[in-house]
């Protein structure tokens, strides 16, 4: 892992991991992820999203295989913007979930896309829907990491399966910007 | 009710109740993994609260993750029958997010919110 803080307009690239989701590499992820990015109370959103991705590979990722995080950085108008992106092996019995998921995924942001412009719901909405509903995923998660970092990041968070070495991946990716 | 304290972490929050004051401080950071096991005595403990007991539940979180967002709206919910019951809702002044997730659940759940901005700098 290597890191500073970019001062550019072009992304550079703050943090990479490789390596076995366990507890104790996502918690030291975590915490150099913290000091690295939180300067300021208005910090504290890319923050926010960064923890819902990196425990999501914890909870999600295939325990005995690597998995990648990159956490990319640029100043916007004076404002830092992040990149989070995620890439794990898929479990072999949930790829037909994840795939469904995927499916579900890409129908709700039509739906909430058209709901904008129509001016009837928005994520901000949908997150409240998702959090009243008291459901969980069977490993303790929400269910509400995407739908959340979707209502702080600039644009929806792409979420999608891609080979790599021979395997079936998770790839996720979100774009956070901090500040006014 | 009986007693409630437990101890912060690096990634749950301090929880008491302060049973002089009738106030519950929930205070620090709450980002466990599995927010279900880390919360269940404080679902347990809001249980033997009985309705006509006045009651203060105090969040001064500076993040909660989202497996974490179910079980505090699980706490209001059990409170929610409290006849006496209000919630104060701390957030540092520039964190928009943690003001939001406070009317975010004072929007879901029918308990009164106050809100209480912070300057992190005093």
């Amino acid at each position: 892992m290597h890191g500073a803080r970019s001062t550019g307009s072009r992304w550079s690239t703050l943090i990479a991991f490789e390596g076995i989701p366990s507890r104790r590499n996502v918690d030291s992820l975590l915490a150099e992820v913290e000091n690295l990015v939180v300067q300021r109370t208005e910090d504290r959103k890319a923050f926010r999203a960064i923890i819902e991705c990196i425990q999501n590979l914890e909870r999600h990722a295939v325990p005995n295989l690597p998995a990648r995080f990159s956490l990319s950085g640029r100043v916007v108008k004076g404002e830092p913007r992040f990149c989070i992106r995620s890439l794990n092996p898929i479990r072999d019995a949930e790829l037909n979930d994840v795939a469904d998921w995927i499916a579900q995924y890409e129908e709700l942001q039509e739906m909430v896309m058209g709901a904008m412009e129509e001016g009837v719901l928005d994520w901000r909405q949908l997150y409240r829907n998702w959090l009243a509903r008291g459901e969980r995923t069977p490993r303790g998660g929400a269910g509400l990491g995407w739908v959340s970092m979707a209502r702080m990041a600039l644009q929806p968070p792409s979420i999608r399966m891609v080979e790599s070495a021979g395997k079936p991946n998770l790839f996720f990716s979100v774009e956070v910007a901090c500040g006014s | 009710m009986g007693p409630l304290h437990i101890a912060a972490t690096v990634k749950t929050p301090e929880i008491q109740f302060l049973d002089q004051e009738n106030r519950l401080i929930l205070s620090g950071r709450s980002i466990p993994e599995n927010a279900v096991d880390f919360y269940r005595p404080v679902l347990e403990w809001a249980q033997t609260i009985g309705p006509d007991t006045p009651l203060t539940v105090q969040v001064q979180l500076e993040y909660f993750n989202t497996s974490s967002s179910k079980c505090l709206l699980d706490l209001f919910k059990r409170l929610e029958a409290s006849s006496s019951l209000e919630v104060q809702w701390y957030f540092d002044a520039d964190d928009e997010d943690m003001l939001e997730a406070g009317e975010d659940y004072d929007h879901i759940v029918g308990v009164p919110f106050k809100f209480v901005e912070v300057d992190p700098e005093a």
